[in-house]
């Protein structure tokens, strides 16, 4: 197993020094080696977010073209339980507030960040993560044996938060199925 | 001197002319006065009599300064306060007259502050003059929150991964100072072959993950050294737009200096959305207030970034005549409505928010370019932009008082 991790920040330098700390924590810390996609456009990070499963997203607050919390409103659309760290050069109480309430954003990281700090919501943020998807299949098999979903539905869940998007095929009145040629 | 024979003419004389003359009666109260010491009264005081009384109002004759010989008469010297600030030096002198009455004549140095060109102690422009200057302190002020503000965050983003990669690299260079510690320990090593050595030394490194510090090391460094390149061109920008001496004269300057730096400001504070472009010509160094025109082309281009949306672009022209230089800046901006462009350079005309806008910026703008003896004129038309026109004269006329060599 792998984690993906994708990054947000419309600075390329911060994306690299991001990547450097969470690097340096080391897959026995972090309990698997992790893969990381670093994005300075949030569009890109969007359509990637379509197609990709993730694990966690972290994400810069106060971008020139959309806003971080924009970015996560849209991205847990597509992903709904992937868990989520918002860095911030301010973060107001409105703000911290907004992301709580909207977007359930795991932690705020401050900027300039302490590396440690940053080292450890990373490892937190993943655990919490894994947990509540391992919940989730328990949970799903037990509904299976109650007989409370079938095991075709159970199976679909799993896949979709392996594939996102793949069990949301669209169909024309025809009945024939789309295919969106760039998720190919 | 018979004034009452033909007081009519008398009056009339008395008003074209440009000194104050005031006259009095026996007991001291004002008898006469003519429009410019009507208007310089006004100045001292909102009501015009107590002006002028508190002008030429003496001492009782027992505290005046003795005369130092027959003929010479008394002499006195005080500031008066003004009601918008400031200060008149005022020197009253009283002369015996032959038939035993006194001749008092009162002298008023305009008030040490700079005026501008042209517009002479006429009262309205002195009181304009204070006002201003104490606008642009106001204006100083809140350009400095807002400064602060900006520069606060756009050297906040370096410092982050500078930091960053100072522990990143703390990291790699403990990992290499082990390898370097593991290779002496190697080559010590009795009775291991050459193979089983770099055996040992290759499994060490793959520890280490040797190859990704290799490769990230180099790259590291160089974006660290570019993130306190940027804060250095931060804070010489900050240091070049308000020089600490902030009492600097007029002074030979590259115009396109003074450009640079403000722009460097403006477009920190405007983030990455607004597109800026300068097209400058051969300049001579120009005479001026670096200071000053530096708050004027920041207030002219925070106006641009303020006015512009998506796409916006701003640019600046240079060109120059023969005895003058021009600066235009254009923005391709929301434009400013008919009805409105004759008021812009008024103080406090905004349309801006609360807490957006003072309505200062253009009116300071214009009194400083005044001051320079040059122009500052606007064309605009909605939905298209603006264009603002800065003409200077390449040298200082000598006349000029607030020039000072
Ligand atoms: N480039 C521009 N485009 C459109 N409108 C402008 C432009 N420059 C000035 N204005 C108009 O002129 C008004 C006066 O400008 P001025 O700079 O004096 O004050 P302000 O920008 O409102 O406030 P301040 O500069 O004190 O923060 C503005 O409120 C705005 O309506
Ligand atoms: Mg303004």
């Amino acid at each position: 197993m792998t984690y993906k991790l994708l990054l947000l920040d419309d600075e390329p330098a911060i994306l690299s020094a991001l990547s450097r700390v969470i690097n340096r924590i080391g897959a026995e810390r972090l309990g698997a080696p992790c893969r990381i996609s670093a994005y300075t456009d949030a569009s890109l990070a969007l359509t990637s977010l379509q197609s990709e499963p993730y694990d966690l997203v972290i994400t810069d607050f106060r971008m020139p073209a959309m806003s971080g919390l924009d970015f996560l409103r849209e991205a847990i659309r597509y992903q709904p339980d992937i868990a989520r760290i918002i860095i911030s050069g301010h973060a107001d109480l409105p703000t911290m507030v907004a992301a709580i309430n909207d977007t359930q954003v795991f932690r705020f990281v401050g900027k300039p960040w302490d590396d440690n700090e940053l080292q450890l919501a990373v490892i937190q943020a993943l655990h919490v993560y894994t947990l509540s998807r391992e919940n989730q299949r328990l949970a799903d098999l037990v509904r299976v044996q109650q007989g409370t979903i079938s095991r075709q539905e159970a199976e679909l869940r799993q896949l979709e938060s392996e594939c996102p998007g793949i069990t949301r095929v669209e169909r024309d009145e025809r009945g024939a199925i789309y295919l969106d040629e760039d998720n190919l | 001197m018979s004034l009452a024979a033909t007081p009519l003419d008398a009056q009339v004389i008395l008003d074209s002319l440009p000194l104050s003359v005031i006259l009095l009666d026996q007991e001291g109260r004002v008898r006469h006065a003519n429009a410019a010491a009507r208007r310089l009264a006004s100045v001292v005081s909102a009501g015009v009599t107590e002006g002028l009384l508190s002008l030429v109002e003496g001492p009782p004759p027992e505290v005046r300064a003795r005369p130092q010989a027959a003929g010479d008469g008394w002499e006195d010297r005080r500031a008066c306060a003004l009601e918008g600030g400031g200060s008149l030096g005022i020197v009253r002198q009283w002369r015996p007259c032959a038939d035993g009455s006194e001749l008092t004549s009162v002298t008023i140095r305009p008030a040490s502050a700079v005026q501008p060109p042209g517009a002479m102690a006429g009262p309205e422009q002195e009181k304009q003059l204070l006002e201003r200057q104490s606008l642009v302190h106001a204006e100083k002020l809140a350009t400095v929150g807002q400064l602060a503000a900006g520069m606060a965050h756009e050297i906040n983003n370096p410092i982050c991964y500078v930091q960053s990669n100072l522990g990143s690299l703390q990291d790699y260079v403990n990992k290499l100072f082990g390898l370097v510690e593991v290779c002496e320990e190697i080559i010590r090593e009795e009775g291991s072959t050459t193979a089983g050595k770099l055996t040992t030394l290759d499994a060490r490194k793959q520890a280490i993950d040797f190859p990704m510090i290799v490769e990230d090391l180099p790259l590291l460094l160089a974006e660290s050294r570019e993130g306190v390149e940027r804060i250095r061109q931060i804070v010489q920008n900050l240091r070049d737009f308000s020089r600490i001496d902030a009492t600097e004269g007029f002074r030979l300057f590259d115009i396109h200096r003074a450009i640079e730096t403000t722009l460097g400001i403006v477009r920190s504070l405007s983030g990455n959305s607004i597109g800026f472009a300068t097209y400058f010509e051969e300049l001579p160094l120009v005479e001026c207030n670096p200071t000053e025109l530096n708050q004027v082309l920041m207030n002219i281009l925070v106006n641009g970034t303020q006015a512009v949306g998506q796409n916006g672009l701003i640019e600046i022209h240079t060109g120059r005549g023969p005895h003058h230089v021009w600066i235009e800046i254009k923005d391709n901006g929301c434009g400013i409505e008919e009805h409105v462009l004759p008021r812009i350079f008024e103080p406090f005309f905004t349309t801006k928010e609360v807490g957006r806008g003072t309505g200062l910026g253009l009116s300071i703008s214009y009194g400083i370019i005044k001051k320079h003896g040059g122009d500052l004129t606007v064309r605009s038309r909605v939905g298209a932009g603006t264009v603002f026109l800065i003409t200077l004269p390449v040298k200082q006329a000598r006349g000029n008082p607030a020039f000072t060599e």
